[in-house]
């Protein structure tokens, strides 16, 4: 049953994120309000899939994928950030410091539920 | 199987979350304003103020709202601007600010009251674009000098709290303070005068000098590079 993590500093926002997975049956979340909240939950529990927001209080988004690239059981982690800088500069650092996926708020929920899908069946599907 | 989701049953939960964000951004323009007339800046109320326009632009966004996408978007390009220039905004652009989440409340309490949400005021969206293509070319053409005359090293991914050359620092903020200055005059004497339309052709104007030296500027890099290069590499290589 994959299980994600959900990172966003806006709760509805994260409420938004679940319900528009909600059709992806099977799946289990849990949220982080921060980078750093991130951070803590991701050392303890093991998920199949993050989907993160860039502009956080504490710790970033970019500097998350940095912390999760950087560990060795954390390094397959399909990382899928969400988020509402749509400026080419913002996509190309969050995609060099290795961030699977990238997607712009407002979204469809049809969209993001097929990048997760996406994501969840792996590279070779 | 389960339905798709319509993301205007959040509608409720929007109104809530707005109404937070924007007490939050009152407080944080009360702060930008207070230390603006001591001539000081706030680069914490406005990173603050930034990321409150970015979250509430995201969320009306996704419930479709799109006057508050407008009003936030504007506003947000204006206060990261001031985020870029160590938190310098001045008291004419907190008005506009001020003036801005006003605005957006207006359409919130709409929203609330099941109305119509009015358009975007276009006026305040014409002066929030005016006060930014005034400064950005200003910005851009002294960060070009900058990098020139004092350069230090910068590595893309990673701008944020770059430890870079003080006296780079100290020039940038007081450009800016210049900048914001012009900017502030025009837009307070346009108050004063109560024809606030008239800020809007003035830095339209004032923004094609200012382009107009950018560009300028731009046609002299390569003879101001060669000119310094020796100096240059010298110190970039030893900030590396």
């Amino acid at each position: 049953m994959p299980h994600l993590l959900i990172v966003d500093d806006s709760k509805l926002m994260r409420d938004m994120i679940a319900a528009c997975l909600r059709p992806c049956e099977g799946l289990t979340f849990e949220h982080a309000a921060s980078g750093l909240e991130a951070i803590e939950r991701l050392s303890l529990q093991r998920f199949d899939l993050i989907v993160l927001d860039l502009n956080m209080p504490d710790i970033g988004g970019v500097e998350v994928v940095e912390f999760i690239r950087g560990q060795d059981k954390l390094r397959a982690l399909p990382i899928l950030i969400v988020t509402t800088r749509g400026d080419e500069t913002s996509r190309a650092a969050v995609l060099a410091a290795g961030a699977s996926r990238y997607m712009t708020k407002p979204f469809q929920p049809d969209q993001i539920l097929a990048e997760v899908r996406g994501l969840l069946a792996g590279p070779g599907a | 199987m389960t339905e798709p989701v319509d993301l205007r049953e959040f509608l409720a939960g929007f109104l809530a979350e707005a109404d937070e964000i924007l007490r939050g951004a009152h407080a944080c323009l009360l702060a930008i304003e207070a230390s603006a007339r001591k001539g000081a800046s706030s680069p914490r109320a406005v990173r603050d103020l930034y990321r409150a326009l970015h979250t509430l632009k995201g969320l009306a966004g996704m419930v479709g709202v799109e006057p508050i996408v407008d009003l936030a978007h504007a506003m947000e390009t204006v206060v990261r601007l001031a985020d870029r220039q160590a938190g310098l905004l001045s008291t004419a652009a907190v008005d506009l600010c001020l003036q801005g989440l006003q605005a957006i409340e207006d359409r919130v309490r709409q929203l609330a009251a099941d109305k119509t949400v009015s358009a975007a005021p276009a006026a305040l969206l014409a002066a929030l674009a005016a006060w930014l293509l005034f400064a950005l070319p200003c910005n851009l053409a002294a960060g070009n000098i900058l990098s020139l005359t004092m350069p230090y090293h910068i590595n893309p991914g990673r701008i944020a709290g770059q430890p870079g050359s003080q006296s780079s620092r100290l020039t940038a903020m007081l450009i800016q303070a210049g900048t914001l200055a012009v900017g502030a005059a025009v837009e307070s004497l346009c108050w004063s005068l109560e024809k606030q339309w008239l800020a809007v052709p003035i830095l339209l104007v004032l923004a094609v000098a200012a382009f107009l030296v950018w560009k300028r500027v731009l046609g002299n890099v390569d003879a101001m590079a060669l000119e310094r290069r020796d100096e240059l590499i010298a110190t970039l290589m030893k900030v590396q």
